[in-house]
């Protein structure tokens, strides 16, 4: 028993993208850990976390960048971007201004990624209603617009976020099983590793199939 | 505080190991051992440990070679000394060293381990003794377990539909509460546990993958479950007779349940001289049709495989339904007949994988005649030997079923056939197995048939030939493995076509087996457990500031700033700067350094890295744009710090580059109305934009005015002026007189001397983006160029240039003519490389005879006319 199972057949590469402080890094550790992370220190650099999770029975690998948000670090954070098979885009719904800059994030998501690229829009802090400063109503028409996925979510009370990373990875999955990502080349981020060995074939374990049964 | 002979002192080992322990459990033995893991080696301590009513075995795995403390040893395994519990001394003909394997009741798999100290026989010697009186002493007083050791117990149940049946894990010796106290050791979150050796780098971490294959390995045991499936072994020497036509019916099909494997060996298929030469190994198809033809009804089948060698031929048929279940099947020969060679005599085998277990099936026909016990039992090694499967041997295989015409006879004279139970006494094989000579560690079930050899073919008469051969038990069936239970052992009298009678044995075999539930449940587990891990397990550095501040900047000036990086996670941590963009490979701005740029910290050290920053005139025009038309401090660059496997962190270098007249454009500096120190970005890149349309305040720049002025009036004579090697570009002076001209040097005298005049004048000159002739077309380096249109080139220069290029060459005209030491051609090279630059690819001799052209005559009433002319 020499190749055992594989703990996962594809790896998907997500970045995750937004001003400072719109809750990039509590949503990974919420989707990670599943904990909130109240005193998140800010990011100032690009970290990471990975997840495995299951879409249609497959074992999907995430490995999720998180980028800092500062305007500073946006020459370097677009490096990044390359070899994304999914980004999440978050503003914070008590904060306008994180909602006006989107559109600077999806040029940057766009001119840097590839086509197939899944971009999830989520907008966070939903759990803060009485402060909201953009409605659902608009965020939603703007992800329309633009063709991309969208939802409300909260890093604290962990709504959405399941949702957010699956629906993005199902959406991806989904454009592998239709022939859109081409998993040879390194921009699709995705890698493939086989599935785990049958059960059934009887791969030669030697080169040598005189010694084989014919089965 | 303990020096190395102490810590290597038995009694010091011991009583590290006691202090893993709470009062109540006692430390008995010790053994130093160590386990083969692939390639590597790993050193364990083995300790036999006893609390009031049980006792286990538990492996420890070391943090560091020589363990100085308890934290240092790590519970690798427990073996509690249980009714499953086995030490067993391995003794291989492929590893020479004394190994030994533990298992008991709880753990998946027996683990293998070589005493670290062979020539040390006492202490493995007594570990062993003192296990093994433990074990029989708890076998004798629990009352729970039954007499017989071997083979272990099973579940009388032979109803059981055929598919297998599930069997328990086996109870302890007593209740569970027994063994309750293990519980402590066995920790779930070991996996975050601080490795020393994995701390300071010398063993690696394990990733994802080989984390997750270790993981699922180590808790085999919440997935595994044993099924009992049905094996049939069957053999029969047919003398050379077609024996497709044969009822095999009797023979195969006497089971009452359907068998879930059938292992069918023949030998003496074919005796002819054709066969044996040409070793056939092609099975014989009409036989195993035949063999189809005859199985068991109660159940679908298919051939899995055959193997022959001349006479020999084994098919193992698998029930369809449990076809799915063998992953793995290789099939293999061996002959010993003449020269060890023909397979006249030998054996073959088929080695599979069903489940999670292996399993051997062996048919072989060993030499002949009474008198050949010796050689038969070296045949039996010999197969052993060289039976080899593509990564087992025979023995390695979890079950072995080995079969065949074994051609052991009776030790009798006596050709009175009388009670089996006496003839079976003179039976070889018993007597030589009795002796440990051959079949080691197999067993045989009790034989209650008459002798298989020799009739008269078509009867059941014994030999009446000639030589009338004394009857003998030469077809035989035996098996090895634990979880193994034989139903019936029988002959087939009804089978009168050879002069063998078949002989077949049914067997009720334990298969570790996937519970594919629990096993969905343990992988779900393991994985979440594996997320974790790898993102706990990320290396990571702490950096004592992210912004380097580096305040003022000026120009030509070194700076330096440092700070720490550390290592305070458990892991060794590798670091680098990191390029930034993969077109632009730079780590860094090129006026920065960063010293070390990359390196290794193991846990708890730190370093410290210096960033310097150096702003020369090559490099200044950069900075200025930079700098744009920030007023104070800006992020002027962004270091990547990345760690191997984790994250990456950004350091700003932070700081407010001083304007000063090196890297201006002349054109920005004729339009200066007050010095620049006392000017701000901001103000100057508006003039900048303006230079362009505004009129100049003055014709050329006072800076370069003022250095020519002083060289003029001071340096006409000095020597070595205006060199090609640029002995005074680091001098302190050079600082000096960038204040005195920053700050207009009106009021103070000239700060420098006539060489760092020169190599101010020189710098001044090229730190602008933008070479002083330019544009350039680049005709005018033509030597056969008219010189006269060469002066309508720089005739077209923007004034403050051509106003420049006209005092200076006239100054350097009146230098060359004044001092006996300058050399024109020295002068016209280096003045040609600094004023005339360009992406082209212009040879310097060019540049050299172009200035030439102009330092070699005076050029006086041209200048005075365009000074007019502006
Ligand atoms: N109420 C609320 N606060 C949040 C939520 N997500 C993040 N925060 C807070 O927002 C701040 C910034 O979060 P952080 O993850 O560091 O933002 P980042 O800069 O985008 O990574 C932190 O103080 C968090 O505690 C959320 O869903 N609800
Ligand atoms: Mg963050």
């Amino acid at each position: 028993m020499s190749s055992g199972p594989y703990n996962y057949n594809y790896i998907f590469k997500y970045i995750i993208i937004g001003d400072m402080g719109v809750g990039k890094s509590c949503l990974l550790h919420q989707f990670t850990e599943k904990k909130f992370m109240a005193n998140c220190p800010h990011t100032i650099g690009v970290e990471f976390g990975t997840r495995i999770i299951e879409v249609a029975d497959k074992k999907i690998k995430l490995q999720i960048w998180d980028t800092a948000g500062q305007e500073r670090f946006r020459a370097v954070t677009r490096s990044y971007y390359r070899g994304a098979a999914g980004a999440l885009m978050v503003y914070d719904i008590t904060r306008r201004s994180t909602y006006n800059h989107l559109s600077s994030w999806l040029t940057d998501t766009r001119n840097l990624t590839n086509p197939n690229t899944v971009i999830f829009l989520i907008g966070n802090k939903s759990d803060l209603e009485s402060t909201r400063e953009v409605t659902y109503e608009e965020a939603k028409q703007f992800a329309d617009e633009n063709g991309l996925m969208f939802a409300e979510a909260s890093a604290m009370n962990g709504q959405n976020v399941e949702e957010a990373f699956l629906e993005t990875a199902r959406k991806i999955y989904q454009n592998i099983q239709e022939g859109r990502l081409d998993l040879n080349a390194s921009e699709s981020g995705v890698q493939h590793r086989p599935s785990q060995p049958g059960r059934t074939s009887l791969t030669s374990d030697t080169p040598n199939n005189k010694d084989q049964c014919s089965c | 505080m303990n020096n190395g002979t102490v810590e290597n002192t038995p009694t010091f080992i011991f009583q590290i190991v006691q202090e893993k322990f709470l009062p109540g459990e006692t430390v008995k033995a010790v053994l130093h051992a160590y386990q083969r893991i692939g390639v590597e080696t790993s050193n364990r301590i083995l300790a036999l440990v006893a609390t009031q009513d049980s006792y286990a075995v538990f492996s420890f795995a070391l943090a560091c070679d020589k363990p100085r403390t308890f934290s240092d040893l790590v519970v690798d395994n427990i073996f509690p000394i249980d009714k499953g519990f086995r030490m067993e001394s391995e003794v291989r003909n492929t590893i020479s060293v004394l190994g030994f394997s533990l298992s008991s009741s709880q753990s998946a798999r027996k683990s293998t381990f070589y005493p670290s100290h062979p020539d040390d026989a006492d202490e493995y010697t007594s570990f062993k003794l003192l296990v093994d009186d433990i074990f029989d002493y708890k076998v004798r007083t629990a009352d729970t377990y039954p007499q017989a050791i071997v083979p272990p117990p099973f579940d009388d149940d032979e109803s059981g539909t055929g598919g297998g049946t599930t069997t328990d894990e086996s109870g302890f010796f007593g209740s569970e509460k027994e063994f309750s106290w293990l519980a402590r050791y066995r920790r779930e979150d070991d996996l975050l546990a601080i490795d020393r050796c994995i701390a300071d780098g010398s063993k690696p971490l394990l990733k994802g993958e080989s984390k997750f294959q270790y993981e699922l390995k180590k808790h085999e045991h919440e997935y595994i479950i044993n099924k009992t499936y049905r094996i049939y072994c069957a053999t029969w020497n047919v003398n050379g007779q077609q024996c497709n036509a044969t009822n095999l019916r009797p023979w195969l099909a006497a089971s009452e349940d359907p068998p879930d494997i059938y292992a069918i060996a023949f030998q003496e298929l074919d005796l002819s001289p054709k066969a044996i030469t040409l070793s056939e190994s092609r099975p014989d198809r009409s036989v195993i049709h035949n063999i189809m033809k005859s199985l068991h009804e109660g159940a679908q089948y298919e051939e899995l495989c055959s193997v022959r060698l001349v006479g020999m031929m084994l098919t193992i048929v698998v029930k369809r339904s449990i076809r799915p279940n063998i992953t793995r099947c290789e099939k293999q020969s061996v002959g010993t007949g003449a020269l060890n060679l023909m397979g006249n005599k030998g054996g073959v085998g088929v080695s599979l994988t069903l489940n999670e277990d292996s399993l051997c099936f062996v048919n072989s026909h060993l030499a002949a005649h009474v008198s050949e016990v010796q050689r038969r039992n070296e045949d039996f090694n010999e197969i052993n030997r060289r039976l080899l499967f593509s990564t087992q041997d025979i023995s390695n295989h979890d079950h072995i079923f080995w079969i065949g015409d074994l051609n052991y006879r009776l030790n009798m004279t006596s050709d009175e056939i009388t009670d089996y139970r006496v003839m079976l006494k003179f039976d070889q094989l018993n007597i030589e197995r009795a002796a440990h000579r051959v079949f080691e560690n197999y067993y045989e079930g009790e034989i209650t048939f008459q002798p298989t050899y020799k009739y008269d073919p078509g009867t059941d008469n014994w030999d009446s030939s000639e030589k009338h051969r004394q009857p003998a038990w030469c077809d035989r069936i035996l098996w090895r493995g634990d979880k193994i239970k034989q139903i019936v052992y029988r002959n087939v009298m009804k089978i009168q076509l050879s002069d063998h009678k078949p002989v077949y044995a049914t067997f009720l075999a334990d298969i570790k087996t996937k519970d594919e539930q629990k096993y969905k449940r343990v992988h779900e587990k393991i994985l979440k457990r594996v997320d974790k891990y790898e993102n706990d397990n990320q290396p990571q550095i702490t950096v004592e500031k992210t912004d380097l501040d580096f305040e003022e900047i000026k120009f030509n000036e070194e700076y330096f700033r440092d700070f720490t990086v550390a290592n305070n996670c458990h892991l060794p941590v590798e670091f680098s700067f990191k390029e930034k963009t993969e077109t632009d490979m730079r780590i860094c701005e090129d006026w920065i350094s960063i010293d070390p740029c990359y390196g290794t910290l193991i846990t708890g050290r730190s370093l410290s890295i210096r960033v310097k920053i150096h702003i020369k005139s090559e490099t200044v025009w950069r900075v200025i744009k930079k700098q744009g038309n920030h007023i104070g401090k800006i992020p002027l660059d962004i270091l990547v710090l990345h760690v191997k496997n984790g994250r990456d962190i950004f350091i700003t270098v932070m700081g407010e580059y001083k304007p000063s007249c090196f890297g201006l454009p002349v054109e920005t500096l004729c339009c200066l109305d007050k010095p620049i120190v006392d000017m701000q970005w901001s103000e100057l890149t508006e003039i900048q934009m303006k230079s362009t349309t505004e009129p100049f305040k003055i014709t050329m720049p006072r800076e370069i005015f003022l250095l020519i002025d002083y060289l003029y009036r001071v340096g006409m004579q000095e020597i070595n002026l205006f060199q090609l090697e640029r002995s005074f570009k680091v001098n302190d002076n050079i600082n000096e007189i960038r204040d005195w001209l920053d700050s207009c040097g009106a009021a103070e005298e000239f700060p420098g001397t006539p060489h760092t005049a020169a190599e101010a004048l020189l710098m001044l000159l090229e730190s602008s983006g933008n070479p002083l002739i330019h544009p350039l077309d680049l005709n005018v380096l033509n030597p056969d160029y008219p010189f006269e249109l060469c002066l309508r080139a720089i005739h077209k220069l923007s004034t403050p240039r051509k106003n420049v290029f006209l005092y200076l060459t006239m100054f350097l005209h009146e230098f060359i003519e004044q001092n006996r030491n300058a050399n024109i051609e020295v002068i016209a090279k280096l003045f040609g490389m600094i004023l005339i630059r360009s992406s082209h690819d212009i040879h310097g001799l060019q540049r050299k005879n172009f200035i030439k052209r102009f330092l070699s005559r005076g050029i006086f009433n041209f200048a005075r006319n365009e000074f007019k002319y502006s």
